[in-house]
């Protein structure tokens, strides 16, 4: 593989993880985000079975995407995805079935996660099968990454715990408001905002 | 004409094979999602009549039989009531004098850190030795209530409570229309 090639697919993968994360930058899928992120547990386990079903759908759009009359591109680009996660869903209840009950619903709503969509649509149906699966890992390294960020943020601040352990004082009287809808907006309204002025000043030592 | 056999085609393969590997992962899930089921099932029955060794499934889902070496000793609940953001799924025993043995909270979806304590042993445990008419909330109607609401939480509680004693009750009702 050529140095350029290498570097190209490289840079495809880390993309996702700050310079276009799917939650900070893209800002889709928001309602998995806000919902999953009570706990750190349960956002990571939210994490890694979004990023299965984003590298998996990536993966197949773009090895039919010659093949898919671009009419009917959405309905198979949906058919593949809900394939995926309902394998998530499936293989969650039986064998990780206290993380399937504390995610509930949210597993089956990972089908109208506007990223895993957005992916296909914008990305794996124009790239190649290799660009599109370092696409797909990028995208949901930076889910996992900043959804669990978000729910230990909220774990610690709103329960006093972290991963289920207790980590603040016994005398600490948590902020209930932080597991509570608000505190997720709160925290990603921060995260947002540290997020651009790293950016700014990133990108003005580096031109 | 060419332009819609294709797309017709292609999507009938991608649903064809999408429908072949679900097949496949709904074949390799189904054991341990039945077992699993069945285990959680079987220790939440133990838990709220921890006297019995056995259950007999009477109404089927919904109430059991305990039997303690093959004498009926009393009953097991399953039950569902409107909690304050959606269903409250609860399992609770009672022995054959009406006293509650034990409850447990299968499945809510109630606030975090506010009604999601109903699932916490101090506010089942309360439960334990009480009979259907002692189910009330002790800040509704402090002579005969027993259960004392958590803090923030008074609608989950209630709901917990009157499901308990509402299903307590109807059995008895039954059970006495029977005798006649």
């Amino acid at each position: 593989m050529s140095q350029t090639r290498f570097r190209s697919l490289l840079k495809e993968l880390t993309k996702g993880f700050i310079r276009e994360n799917p939650i900070l930058v893209i800002m889709l899928g928001l309602c998995a985000t806000l919902a999953c992120s009570t706990s750190a547990t349960d956002a990571f386990g939210m994490g890694l079975a979004f990023s299965f079903v984003m590298l998996g759908s990536n993966i197949v759009v773009a090895i039919i995407r010659r093949v898919v009359p671009s009419q009917i591109r959405i309905p198979v680009f949906i058919t593949v995805i809900s394939t995926f996660v309902t394998i998530v869903d499936y293989t969650l209840k039986a064998y990780f079935p206290a993380l399937s009950q504390s995610l509930g619903v949210y597993v089956p709503l990972i089908v109208v996660n506007c990223i895993v969509m957005a992916r296909a649509e914008a990305y794996s149906s124009k790239n190649t099968v290799m660009a599109s699966l370092m696409d797909g890992i990028g995208m949901g390294i930076g889910f996992t990454l900043i959804i669990t960020l978000i729910g230990t943020i909220r774990e610690v601040i709103g329960n006093g715990t972290m991963f289920g352990h207790q980590v603040m004082p016994a005398r600490y009287q948590p902020f209930m408001i932080f597991i509570l809808p608000p505190g997720a907006f709160l925290v990603i309204g921060f995260l947002m905002a540290l997020h651009r002025k790293f950016m700014i000043t990133f990108y003005e030592s580096h031109r | 004409m060419r332009d819609f056999i294709r797309m017709v085609s292609v999507l009938f393969i991608v649903c064809g094979l999408a429908a072949a590997s679900l097949a496949v992962v709904n074949a390799i899930t189904k054991e341990p999602i039945a077992g699993y089921e069945k285990r959680y099932r079987d220790a939440a029955l133990r838990e709220v009549f921890p006297d019995a060794d056995e259950f007999l499934n009477d109404e089927p889902d919904r109430v059991w039989e305990a039997l303690r070496e093959g004498q009926k000793t009393g009953h097991v609940f399953l039950t569902q009531v409107q909690g304050y953001s959606g269903p409250i799924t609860l399992m609770f025993g009672t022995d054959s004098s009406g006293a509650i043995t034990g409850l447990r909270i299968l499945n809510h979806t109630e606030t975090p850190g506010l009604g999601a304590k109903i699932t916490t042993a101090q506010f089942r445990d309360q439960f334990k030795n009480k009979r259907s008419q002692q189910l009330i909330l002790s800040k509704d109607d402090s002579a005969r209530g027993q259960i004392h609401a958590i803090t923030g939480a008074t609608f989950s509680t209630r709901a917990v409570t009157k499901a308990l004693r509402s299903r307590l009750e109807s059995f008895n009702g039954e059970k006495s229309e029977g005798d006649k």
